[in-house]
Parts: structure tokens; sequence; C-alpha cells
């Protein structure tokens, strides 16, 4: 005993002390070389998926706009955002922002310690464009949701003094804009599949695609044309539309960019809540579904309604009506019936080729290139072919086939903020005042069935706690 | 200043060299050793001899008898008898025995010297357990508080925890789980941490260790507890000892005497009707949804009720549970070796079918004696224990879809089976959940915990000189857990709740730990009047956790706990790591001077792993005083007062309390796949803070001991003020800055408060005792500062620490009553009868929701009072024993009644809180508080003070009733010398409060967001702290009935 005892004391306390971590990765020596700039980089497409795997992203994106729906008894959180009354402390919108930063702060980190890791620099320079790419897709969503934000391009490392103020709109397109040419100079068009080089990566066709729909957001169609043009031709469309979110199918010939999925990470844009039970149980659906009277989300009738052919091949893998149901659509995108709860194979395919070709078409204006590009979507619809003596504006028609082809991707909002303020309002007003007035026909809902919403409400309010801790750094958006 | 820990090779040498020099002093005649510290000369020597009896005249075997400033001593054989050889020049001769007052008596030129002892009746001389030592009772300056083997008899519990309840003042022992084998959440002297871990230090057997440890104890084993309160009792463990410390030492084996006990205890428990959670039945379920309905019944409650069925699903879920436990130990010593040999059982059920807990442990405590002055001590205490539940895996039970919360939130209208003879579930009523047949969850959830501990070690102990004692120990901590946890699909399509994938976790946690310690004790009295006791040492611990955890899906064999036959592609495994390392030197000096005046004074310096490099070690010390009052004439001459101590100490203590690692910045694993293939990732994980240091709590007591009338009465009053400095804090940062939150040392907090204890022995007869007793503990909490910022926001900003405030306020909108016919209320137009009225904090003319300006700090979650009261009556041989216990003054917000039972759901309802008071018309207005069945508002309403809750409650915890066996009875049987008694004890008797539902001290564990709201927790937010908040509806504490019988032979 005196021997151990002995032989303990000899010891320094220091070298006592020192008890390293066999579990945990240590940051500050982390991102020294190439390869663990690229498990880095998996991190970052992580930290993607955790954005849109929440169930709160839907709300914030999809449910804001007019083809889905909420009634008043469901989480008042989720109701507030649905009929543009959301307060700036909404807990959903905490959470979106705080998942988009998160993703942001760990590609910032990616991308300033990149150039000083050792290893291949040509594989460096591919990992460094593609934090730029998902960098730049996170910030295009965060401004058309609130505007300018605070524009970090620097991993936070100063914990005294945390807060940035916002930029401009137009400070951050620019800072996007930087990042998508910078990625597309460096990133391949294609990968072969070995480690390291995972299809599924992001491409050049993908910053290239992003570039072409951020330019036609802000306004630039020329400039978006530019970008587009040298992606049209590389993708096709997949024969079947309802193979593009069918389980396991990742990464096809139409697809560009997706956030991926697995039953492993559990979780998926589907959710038990889309879908009723009964339907569920028919499909053979495991994790089963939603057993309550009005589903969270519903479809709207506005969009059921716009799904005017009812030879549209689309609608069987877009929203399915329960009979004698009121609201009776749900939605039929992305399921797995294989998926126990919320599990899903079933990738969010966020650039697709459909996209590139109504973009497209969009940045060329109304002529017989566009009309080509929409009926070329439209065809695999089973529509038939639409042109000029086609009734409605080309805007509307545009608008329209986007509507449908795109229904529940994380389109519409984006689609309905391009169009002038008063054309966003005016659809908004009548969609949430029809929804408003089904409830009142069929549950005790005494709420208001008429809407003017403020221009301002088409961007949500910069997060409270956000403004709080930054002790007034961070300004709030007027009108909130 | 030290930056660093001197390296002290010293103490190890001097025990090495004091068992050299020990050795080289063993005098040849046995039992008596000649040398004293003044001189080693040639002696004549003297034998005397002599009977060591008590008052009555019994015979005191184990009495020790010693001259002074010697090793010259002995100790008295079974029948009281001594022979011991002293030099002639010895004058006095020292007799003392545990329990019985110290007597010095003079030899006089005598060789047969009987002595009679007296009882110690006011305590003085009882054994304190002070960290690294022991002191009597009267020379204690710090705050200890002590439960004695006699006390822990009274009420036959099975755990050590909650022996503890009620009992002392400042320590609140809640039971915060009430199924088997969980353990209570302990704080002393109230929560003193916003942050970092507030649970005391538990010291076993000298080991410091966790609750679980403790938890594994045999109580029969357990000699004393001692639990520690201010900085002159715990800063001699430094920086664990700011929670207060717990120190339980077991029996040992007296020299002389040989005991063997044998306890048996059988019982059952089971929840009353009167502690249910009280529901609506299916009358008032149909006419409370009638009313919300506008007076029509809803066509969904007759599409699903047939009119008759009224399923009482507590009724049908609760089970009478028994339970039975016994305890064989033997104890007791010669001259060279003493002995503690004790095995026990424990077989508890839960009043969940599928709950349960069972423990088998033991314990060998071995004291050789090669001499007397040299003692080899061995203590090892392995046990295994197994916890059952039949609930999904969390970390306190109370899942939403565990069970009970299932057994709540069914409607009554629905049956327990369907007419295909299926289980009925929750959806099953139109638009309600698809709450879980609990009747089902019991038979298809199924985890265990299979726990083995094992606390061992070695010491050595040498007497080197005349009151110089070195001692080094060496221990270890060994334990693992085995948790299984199996998801049993039923067979057939899904159902909800019920997936028809099966899935099983298999995870095994391997904690071990070493302890070395080495001290040197002087004690010494200089010139009669001035006592020494002085303790120098060195400590070392490292305590390292691993664990392997593997889940699967998809089994396809029932009940099998075999991960391969599960779907690989639904393996998943994890592991991890936690180490930390503690090195220590500590010192202490206790000076008293004419047995009147005493000095405590404490160092320690501690160097912890955990730290950041730049903070890792610290110095934590005490200083205090105590004056016997009742050593001073003036004080003599009043008579009736046996002692009376004034004390006052101050001192600082630390809490090392936070994970290990967390001061170094890390990036955390995580899975990601492109398209089929996997991939490894890094994510943000903990920003780290090399600058990361202790919290450090300064602590004033200032205390008073009074025994008067001969130990009749006895009082202890203690003012304490304890200020936490450099709080453990996640600060609040931007989340823009990726993080949640910055780790970091900011603030500080303070709780004061006044602690009182009395007992009274109202009368004391031969066939009659009747003694009273009680404690109450007032505590006041402020937070002082947090680090400039004004507040912090928990649980999504329904809980708030603020400046000025205590440790967790509650913000809410206030509900101010019920909005009656023909009033107007301008923030509210158009409020309807019946709906809930709100204050207009701000006075803008509209309500907004908690968040928004009506947002307002409302109750506090400080537990102002926490009290227990005795009472124990002995008639012959008869003695019954009643306690109480209670807390006051605590607020949650009850996120269960008011969010998930509330009536804008089709779960069922608390009758109390929605039913019985609610507004029905103008003429049947109900209690101005609860609104009508249509009058929740579900925006505002959900986090509004209509749903906070006052914890307040006077349970009364105990009553045992004993008959001590007459030895004639045993005598008649054959069993000379044996003693025995038979007792029968019912716990949780009955509980007053206004709470409703269950059990009061349930809190959430987490503050994170339940599923069921669809919420998740922001990063930072969310603390887990677990005060505040409670959901889901825990448990009520069944009561349990306990028949037993104790052995002593």
């Amino acid at each position: 005993m005196f021997v151990l005892l002995s032989s303990l004391v000899g010891l320094s306390c220091d070298s006592f002390l020192d008890v390293e971590p066999v579990d945990r990765i240590d940051a500050p020596s982390f991102f020294s070389t190439d390869q663990e700039l690229l498990i880095g980089m998996n991190g970052v497409y992580a930290a993607q998926r955790s954005i849109y795997g929440s169930g709160t992203i839907y709300n914030i994106i999809e449910g804001r706009s007019d083809n889905t729906g909420l009634d008043h008894t469901d989480q008042a959180e989720r109701v507030e955002i649905d009929i543009f009354a959301e307060v700036p402390g909404n807990l959903l919108l905490d959470i979106t922002w705080a998942a988009m930063y998160n993703c942001i702060n760990l590609a910032n980190t990616v991308i300033v310690r990149g150039p000083d890791a050792e290893g291949d620099a040509a594989l460096i320079a591919r990992i460094v464009g593609e934090a730029k790419f998902v960098r730049a897709f996170t910030y295009y969503h965060m401004v058309n949701l609130w505007g300018g934000t605070p524009l970090r391009i620097t991993p936070t490392d100063d914990f005294e003094e945390t807060a940035v103020a916002r930029s401009s709109e137009a400070e951050v397109y620019d800072q996007i804009v930087r990042d998508l040419t910078e990625a597309a100079t460096v990133l391949p068009e294609t990968y072969d599949g070995s480690s390291g080089h995972e299809v599924g990566r992001a491409t050049n066709s993908a910053a290239l695609t992003l570039l072409g729909k951020v330019e036609l957001q802000r306004g630039n169609a020329g400039a978006a044309t530019a970008a587009l043009r040298q992606v049209v031709s590389r993708h096709s469309l997949l024969s079947d539309y309802g193979m593009i979110h069918s389980p396991g199918n990742d990464n096809s010939a139409e697809s560009i960019f997706e956030v991926s999925f697995n039953p492993a990470n559990q979780t998926g844009l589907f959710r038990q809540h889309f879908i009723p039970q009964s339907v569920a149980v028919e499909l053979g659906i495991v994790a089963g579904g939603s057993t309550r009277e009005i589903l969270f989300p519903f479809v709207t009738q506005d969009l059921i309604d716009a799904f005017d052919d009812p030879n549209d091949l689309r609608i069987p893998y877009t929203f399915g009506t329960v009979e004698g149901r009121e609201p009776g659509g749900y939605i039929t995108k992305f399921i797995d019936t294989s998926a126990e709860s919320d599990g899903a194979d079933v990738n969010l395919v966020l650039l697709r080729h459909a996209d590139v070709l109504l973009s497209l078409a969009e940045s060329l204006g109304e002529g017989g290139e566009a009309y080509a590009l929409i009926n070329e979507v439209r065809s695999r619809a089973g529509l038939a072919d639409i042109g000029p003596d086609t009734p409605g504006s080309f805007m509307e028609k545009l608008m329209k086939e986007r509507r449908l082809e795109f229904a529940f991707e994380m389109h519409r909002w984006f689609d309905l903020v391009r169009l002038p303020e008063a054309q966003t309002i005016a659809i908004m007003n009548a969609q949430l005042g029809a929804q408003q007035t089904t409830f009142q026909r069929i549950t005790n809902y005494n709420g208001p069935t008429s809407f003017s919403l403020a221009p301002e409400r088409l961007v949500y309010p910069i997060p409270q706690l956000e403004i709080d801790i930054s002790g007034g750094v961070v300004t709030q958006n007027p009108g909130h | 200043m030290l930056t660093r820990l001197p390296t002290l090779p010293l103490a190890p040498l001097l025990a090495f060299l004091g068992v050299a020099l020990a050795q080289s002093q063993i005098a040849p005649n046995a039992g008596a050793y000649h040398g004293s510290w003044d001189s080693f000369g040639l002696q004549q020597d003297v034998t005397i001899t002599g009977t060591v009896t008590d008052v009555e005249g019994d015979p005191l075997g184990g009495a020790t008898v010693r001259v002074p400033e010697t090793f010259i001593g002995t100790a008295t054989d079974v029948d009281g008898n001594y022979e011991l050889t002293v030099p002639d020049d010895a004058t006095i001769l020292v007799f003392s025995f545990v329990g019985f007052v110290t007597q010095e008596v003079a030899i006089e030129g005598r060789t047969v010297i009987d002595v009679m002892m007296e009882e110690d009746m006011a305590g003085l001389e009882e054994i304190i357990v002070t960290g690294y030592g022991t002191q009597l009772r009267k020379d204690v300056t710090g705050s200890i508080a002590s439960v004695s083997a006699a006390d822990l008899a009274s009420r036959p519990v099975a755990s050590v925890e909650k022996t503890l309840q009620g009992l002392i003042p400042g320590i609140n022992v809640a039971d915060r789980s009430a199924n088997p084998g969980d353990l209570a959440q302990i704080s002393i002297r109230a929560i003193g941490s916003l942050s970092a871990g507030y649970e005391p230090l538990w010291v076993i057997d000298g080991f410091p260790t966790d609750q679980r440890n403790a938890q594994m104890l045999n109580p029969a084993d357990i000699e004393s507890i001692d639990v520690l309160k201010d900085a002159s009792a715990t800063a001699i463990y430094g920086s664990r000892g700011a929670n207060g410390v717990i120190i339980v030492t077991t029996k040992s084996g007296l020299i002389g005497t040989a005991q063997i006990n044998l306890a048996m205890n059988a019982g059952v428990s089971n929840i009353t009707q009167a502690s249910r959670f009280k529901m609506l039945n299916a009358q008032e379920y149909v006419q409370f949804h009638t009313e919300q309905n506008g007076g029509t019944t809803p066509e969904w409650i007759s599409s699903v009720w047939d009119g008759s069925t009224d399923t009482d699903w507590q009724d049908e879920l609760y089970e009478t549970a028994p339970f039975h436990s016994w305890s064989l130990s033997a104890h007791g010593g010669t001259e060279k070796v003493s002995y503690l040999l004790s095995s026990s059982y424990t077989q508890e059920s839960g009043v969940i079918p599928g709950e349960g807990f069972n423990k088998i442990g033991a314990r060998v405590k071995l004291d050789y004696r090669p001499n007397n002055r040299v003692t080899f001590g061995l203590n090892v205490a392995p046990s295994v224990s197994k916890i059952t539940k039949s609930s999904r895996p969390s970390e306190d039970g109370s899942d939403w879809r565990s069970a009970w919360a299932q057994a709540i939130l069914l409607p009554p209208i629905i049956p327990i089976f369907d007419s295909d003879g299926e289980y009925a579930i929750g959806s099953y009523v139109p638009g309600n959940f698809p709450i879980g047949n609990p009747l089902q969850t019991v038979n298809h959830f199924k985890r265990t915990h299979d726990l083995f501990r094992m606390l061992g070690g070695v010491s050595l102990e040498v007497e080197a000189f005349p009151g110089i004692t070195f001692k080094s120990i060496l221990s270890t901590n060994i334990g693992s857990n085995k948790n299984e946890s199996l998801y049993d699909a039923p067979p057939g399509p899904p159902r909800f709740s019920y997936s028809s994938v099966s899935t099983l976790n298999v995870g095994q946690v391997w904690q071990r730990g070493w302890l070395n310690e080495n001290t040197v004790n002087f004690r010494r009295q200089f010139r009669q009047d001035h006592f020494f006791d002085v303790l120098a040492g060195f400590t070392l611990q490292r305590d390292r956790v691993e664990f392997v955890s593997s889940n699967v899906a998809g089994l396809q064999i029932p009940g099998a706990r075999i991960l391969s036959i599960g779907d690989s592609e639904t393996l998943t495994s994890n592991n991890g790591f936690g180490e930390n390392a503690l090195a220590s030197v500590l010192g202490r000096l206790n000076y008293s001077f004419m047995d009147r005046y005493l000095l405590t004074a404490t160092v320690r310096r501690d160097g912890s792993s955990r730290f950041g490099a730049n903070n890792r070690y610290q110095t934590f010390g005490s200083f205090a005083l105590g004056w016997r009052l009742s050593e001073e004439d003036f004080v003599k001459e009043l008579g009736f007062v046996n002692d009376a101590k004034l004390r006052v100490s101050y001192g600082s203590t630390g809490s090392n309390a936070i994970p290990d690692f967390i001061a170094r910045p890390s990036l955390r694993p995580v899975n990601h796949s492109l398209g089929a293939v996997q991939l490894t990732g890094v994510a943000i994980g903990d920003p780290g803070n090399p600058g990361l240091t202790w919290e450090t709590s300064e602590q004033l007591d200032i205390g008073l001991d009074l025994i008067l009338f001969d130990g009749r009465y006895s009082v202890v009053l203690d003012y304490y003020n304890n200020v936490t400095t450099s709080l453990l804090l996640s600060r609040n940062i931007v989340a823009s800055s990726g993080y949640g939150g910055f780790l970091t040392n900011i603030g500080s907090m303070r709780n004061d408060g006044i602690e009182l204890s009395a007992s009274v022995a109202v009368m004391e007869t031969n066939d009659f005792e009747l003694v009273v007793g009680g404690n109450v503990t007032n505590n006041n909490q402020e937070i002082l500062d947090l680090g400039g910022d004004e507040e912090i926001r928990n649980f999504f900003g329904a809980l708030r620490r603020t400046v000025g405030g205590e440790l967790q306020n509650i913000h809410v909108v206030e509900h101010i009553g019920i909005v009656r016919e023909g009033e107007t209320h301008p923030a509210q137009p158009g409020a309807q009868p019946g709906t809930m009225l709100y204050r207009d904090a701000d006075g803008d003319g509209s309500i907004s929701n908690f968040l928004g300006p009506d947002g307002v700090n409302l109750e506090g979650t400080n537990l102002d009072y926490i009290y227990g009261f005795h009472t124990d009556v002995r008639y012959k041989d008869f003695e019954l024993s009643v306690r109480f216990n209670g807390q006051a003054g605590a607020s949650v917000l009850d996120l269960y009644i008011i969010q998930i039972g509330a009536p804008f759901r089709r779960v069922n309802l608390s009758r109390e809180f929605w039913y019985d008071g609610r507004y029905i018309s103008e003429s049947e207005p109900g209690n101005g508080k609860t609104p009508s069945a249509s009058g929740f508002d579900t925006g505002i309403g959900v986090v509004s003070s209509l749903g906070i809750q006052d914890t307040d409650f006077l349970r009364l915890r105990n009553i045992t009733l004993t008959y001590n066996l007459p030895q004639r009875l045993l005598q008649g049987i054959g069993v000379r010398g044996a003693r025995g008694r038979i007792y029968t004890s019912m716990e949780n008797v009955h509980m007053w409060t206004d709470f409703i539902g269950g059990n009061p001290a349930g809190r959430r564990n987490s503050a994170g967001g339940p599923s069921l709201f669809g919420g998740s927790r922001i990063p930072g937010v969310a603390d887990g702290r677990e005060i505040g908040l409670t959901s889901p509806p825990h448990l009520p504490l069944p009561r349990i009935w306990t028949f037993g019988i104790h052995l002593t032979y």
C-alpha cells in the first residue's frame, strides 16, 4: 500500500489533474486537415437537415402560404403564423432562427478554417465551395423570411460581444451572390460516388440554379437567365412525377440539390399528423396517422380547386381528400409507408430540373421559349400545352404551374413574396377569409373572417430573444 | 499565492514511520503498553482491577479504561470487568463509553476501582462525525445535525434518505417519484446554484460518493448520519461542500461484545382513494361537454358513449403491492478484532403493475489491532439491485405515455376493451389524443436497471505517539448499471401509441473510482485548560464513467432481448466517457480553552480537472468560535442549564458539480447520409471556457444550542446566510451566434434563513414517557446579480430568473377572475360571461400573451418553510411514534392541468380544478376563478396564473407502534439475553394540501418541451432545473403498511 502511495504522490499534481477526454472532439484543433474539413462539411449538411427536418420549418415556410391551413384550436404559435398574427416571441421563429444560424456558424467555420488546412488543395477548395453553397441557401431563405438579418460570415469565437447588427436586404443578397459565384467556380458538375465524393454534395449546377433563383427573387431577370441557361440542359424531368419524392429514390436525374433524410436519422418532412388515421391504415403506413377531426395542417380548398384538371397526374402525389370531412384535404407527398414514427427515407428535393425550367421561363418572360419550358413541365403532368391564348396573364399561368408543381416543397411562400406586394396580400386575404368562414360553419369559432394584412406582415418579426439579448443592437422589423 | 498544490510526500512517510515506531514500542505484557509522551523511563507497575456498571448496576461491556496521555488502556469484558497494569506514577484513570458521561477517577493508591457510569442524558458526549475525524457534541462549533440508529429504528423505511425526512431542520427530502427504487431529491439549506448540481455530498464511511450508493445501504447497518450544514462543518470538503454534506457511518463492533440482529419486515402499499387524482366520471364528463357545446350533448359523445360506461381508469390500473425485507447482521469484537457482518434483502413491488425494486446487499467490516496502537481496517459493501419499470424510458418516469398519465387522461366514457376485445384507446373519443390504454401499456413496455455497487477499502491507523494518529485510506468505488428497455409490439396493425415495430435498447454503464486519503491527527490537552485537536492531510480522488448503448428496432420474436434479431439497418450504437480527478490538501484546528471557549479553523485547497486550465486550484476555508455559556458560573448558578453554547462561523466552500470536460470547446459527432451512404460529421458542441471556475459559497452561521432541565428540553437555533458567487451559468447569447449559451461564472445569489429545532420530554416515568419534538426552517432566497443581465428566461419565457427575485419566478398573464354578465372590460371587449378575465398589466387597453407586456412575474419557487414534528410515547413495553412533515411557500406552473388536461381537449379533466367551481350561469357563478366549460381561453389562458398551484402540504408521514418483547418472554422461549420488538407501521398516512393532483413534490425533471406541445427546446434556454414546472402529473405517494419484527441476541 505504501509503495502505491509513494508512487502516486510522486506524480506532480498538475499531471494528475490532466484528464483527457476521449469521447469528444476538440474544437480548436479540428479542421486542420482536408479529411477533418470533410467531416466538418458532413456536419454542415447534417445541420441543414436539422433545419428542414424540424416540425417547425413546415409552419414557417409552407404553412405561411395559401397551400395549407390550421384551425383555431391548434397550438397558438402555429395558428398565429398561419393567420399572420405572430408575435416577436413566437417560439417557432426562435427555433428556426437558431437552427439556421447554427448551420451558418458551422459553414463559416469550414469556410474560414479551410484555407489553412493541410491536404489536397483542390479538395479543400471544393469543400469550402460546398459550405458557401449551404450558407448561401440558408441566407436565401432567411432574407425572404425576415428581410436583412445579421450577416455573419465568420465563426463565433468571442462570447463577450456576440451580437451583430442586421445588414440590409441588399447586403445579404450581395453576400449570397458572392458565395454562389465563388462556389460555382470550384464545385464539380458531378461526383463519382467514391469516399469523400459522395453523390448528393453540392454541385456546380446547384450553385448556378440557386444563383438563378436568387437573382430572379431580387428582380435581376437578366442575371437569372444567364445562370439558369448554364444548367438547363444538364438535367431531365423524371417521366413519373410520383418518383420525385418516392422512398429511396435519392438524387435522381431530375434532382439538383436535396436535403438527405434516412430512417436512421429519424427525421423527414412527412409527419404522422399530415394524414388521417383511416387513410394511414388503408395505405398501410406503419407509423399511423392523425386522429384529429381537422388535420394539422390541412390542404386548403383553394389549392384543391387550383388543380382544376382532374387528369393532372400530380394530384395523387400531392393531396388526397376524405369524403364527408371538412376540410378534408391531406398531403400525400413525402409518404414513406414503411417509416416508423417520423423517420422517413424520402429526401426533400430543394432544387430540381422542373424548377430550372419554370424559373428560366419566368426570367425570360412571356414568349415562345417560355411557354415551351412551361409545357415541358405540363406535359409530364399529363396536361395540354398552354400558350399566349390561354386565359390569364403570363405570370398568373406561370405562378399557378409553379404552385401545382411544387406544392408543399417550400417554394410557394417565396413565389408569393416575389409577386407585387398588393397581389400577395390580396391572395392571402382571400384564402384566410375563406378558411375562417369554413371554421365558422363547422366549429364554434367566433373570430374574424375578413383579413387585411399590412404589408409589414410579409416578413416575420425578428425573434424577440435575439433583440433582447443583443441589448438593442439587433432591431425589429417595422410593424411588429 | 500558490498556483499549484505542493506535493506532499510527508504524510505517508510519517505514517510509515508511525508503524515502525509503534512496533518498536510494543511491550510484552499484552493489553498494556508503556511509554508515555514525557518519559520512557523505568517504572514500577501496579495492577488495578474493577467493574464498570451503569447506575442501575448492570455491567457495561466494552467501556474503555485509560491512563491519560499514554497508550496504557484496556476495555471491559462482557461482565464489565477490567484489569489494567499502570505505572506507579499514574494518578488518574479515565473511564469512557459511548452514550455515557466520561469520568476521571483519581487512583489514590487503590488496586480495585469500581465505577458507576451515568448515562449522558444531554447527549454532550455523543460522538459527531465531522469529516476526516470525530468530535464530541459539546465541542462542535459548526451546524451539524445527527440522526442516531435509534431514530432510524423508529421508522422502518427501505432507504436511508427517507429517514432524514422531517427530522432535521434545513434539509428537504422531496419524494419526486412514487416508484420503487427512484431517488428522492435532497437539498440542504435550499438550492444555492442556478445551474450546477445542488445535491449534497454523501460521504459513506469516509468515501465521498453519491446518493445512489447511499440507497444501497442497509439501514440496519447504520450507526449514525451526520448532516453538515454550515461552512465550519463543510469547509473540510472544500470544493464539494457548498451544498452540504451527509456523512453516513456504519456500525462497528465494540470490544467485548457480540450481537446478532435479525430484522424482518413485510407489508403492502397502495394508493388510497383520498390521494388519487379526482377526475370526472362519465356523467360529469358528458355534462361538462354538453355545457361547452351550448347545452346539447355533442355528437362526438353520442357517437361513442353507450350511456352507461363509466371507467375509473385509476381504479383499473393501481394494484396493492406487497413488499418484504430481511436483514441479518452480527457485530462485536475482542481486543484484537472487531467486526460487522451484515446481509440484507429487500423486495418491493410498485402500485403500477410491472414496477418494482429489489436489492441484495452485504457488508464486511473488520478492524484488526495487532496491538492497541495499530489498527488495520477493511470495509467492503457489495450490493446488487434491480429496478423494473413498465413505462417508456425517462429520467424520472414521468412520461406522458406512462401508464398512470394515461389513466388520468383517458376519458371515462370509453370501456377498457372495445367490442372486438381490443384495448380501447383515447382516440376512440373523436378528436382526442391517441392516448394508450394503461392496462396495455404495462404489458408492452419493460425496462430493467440492474445495478451493482461496491464501495470498499482498506485503512491503516497508527497512534505513533500518545495523541498523534496517522491514518491512510485506500478505497475504491466500483459500479455498473445495465439498462434494458424493451418495447414489445402487440400483434396486428399499429395502433397509435403502439407501433407495430418492437424496439430494444441495451446499455451498460461502468463506473470506477479510487480515493487515497492520508491524514495525521494530533490531540492533546496541555496544562488542564488547553485542548488541541489538529488535523492535516492530503487526498487524491479519481472517478471514471464509461457507457455503451445500442438500439435496434424490428425485433421479430416477441419478448426477446437480443440485439442481433432486430433489423440491422436500424441498429445504432453509442458510447461515452467521463473522468475527473481531484487533488487536495486539508487542515483543521480545533482548540478549546477551559472547555468553555472553542475555536475551529479549517482550510482545504482543491485542484480539479473539471475546470479551465487557468483556474484549476482554489482554497476554501472557515473559521468558527464557540462559547459554552453553561460552563460560566453565572449560568451554572441558574441550576437548570445543562448545556448552552453559542456558535459563530464564517467561511467559504465550493461546488464543482458540473459535467466533466465542459470547460473545453468541443464538437459533437453526428451522423448524416448522402443517398444511401452513411457519413460521419461534426456539430457545434460546447463553446467551452478555459476561464471556468468554481462556484463559491460564502456562509455565515450563528447558532445557539440549549439543553435544559436534565436534558428534558433541548433547543437548537441557527441563523444562516449563504451567498453563492461566481455562479456557473449558461449566459444568454444571441441565437445568431450559432450557440445556445455560454457557460461562465457570473452572478450571485443568497439564501438566508432561520432553523429551529426543539424537543421536550413532557413526561418521563418508569412506565410512561412522552417526548414531543419538531423543527422548522424559514428560507429566503434572492438572486443578487446575473452578470449584468436583468433576467434569464427559461422554458420559453414562462420561467424567469430575475435580479431581486427567487431562483425561479413564474412569468404569466395574471388571471383575476371570471367575466360576469353586464360587465364591460375595456381590455377585453365583447368577452362572454364565464370567460377568463386578465389584468391589463401595462394598461394599454388590450391583453397580450405572457411574452408580451401583460406577462408578469408572479409566484416564486422557493420553499419558504419546511417543517417536521414528531411525538414519541412509551407506556411500559409499548411505544408509539408519530411523525409529520410539510412545506409551504413554493409554487409551480402546472402545465398538465392547464395545457394537457385542459377543457379544450377531450381528455378527462380534474374535477377539483375544472368542474366543481366552474361558472355555469349568473345564478351559479361558481368560485369566481374557474371559467365556464367553454370559457377557457386557449390563446392567453394556457400560460396564465390560472395554472399556478401552491405546493404547500402537511403530511402525516408515519405512525409506528412498537411492542418491546419483555425479557422474561424471550427467556421463556429459551433465548437468554435476547431483546426483541415487534412493530407495525403506516407510511404516508394522510396529506393535507390544496394542491390538486398527485404529488406536490413532483417536478418536471427537465424544462424541455414535452412532445405533445410540438415544441422542442431552444438550446440554452432550458436548463434542467427541477423546479417551477410540474408536468405531467405525478403519481401520488402510496400508503405503505408494514409489519416487522426485530430480534437482537
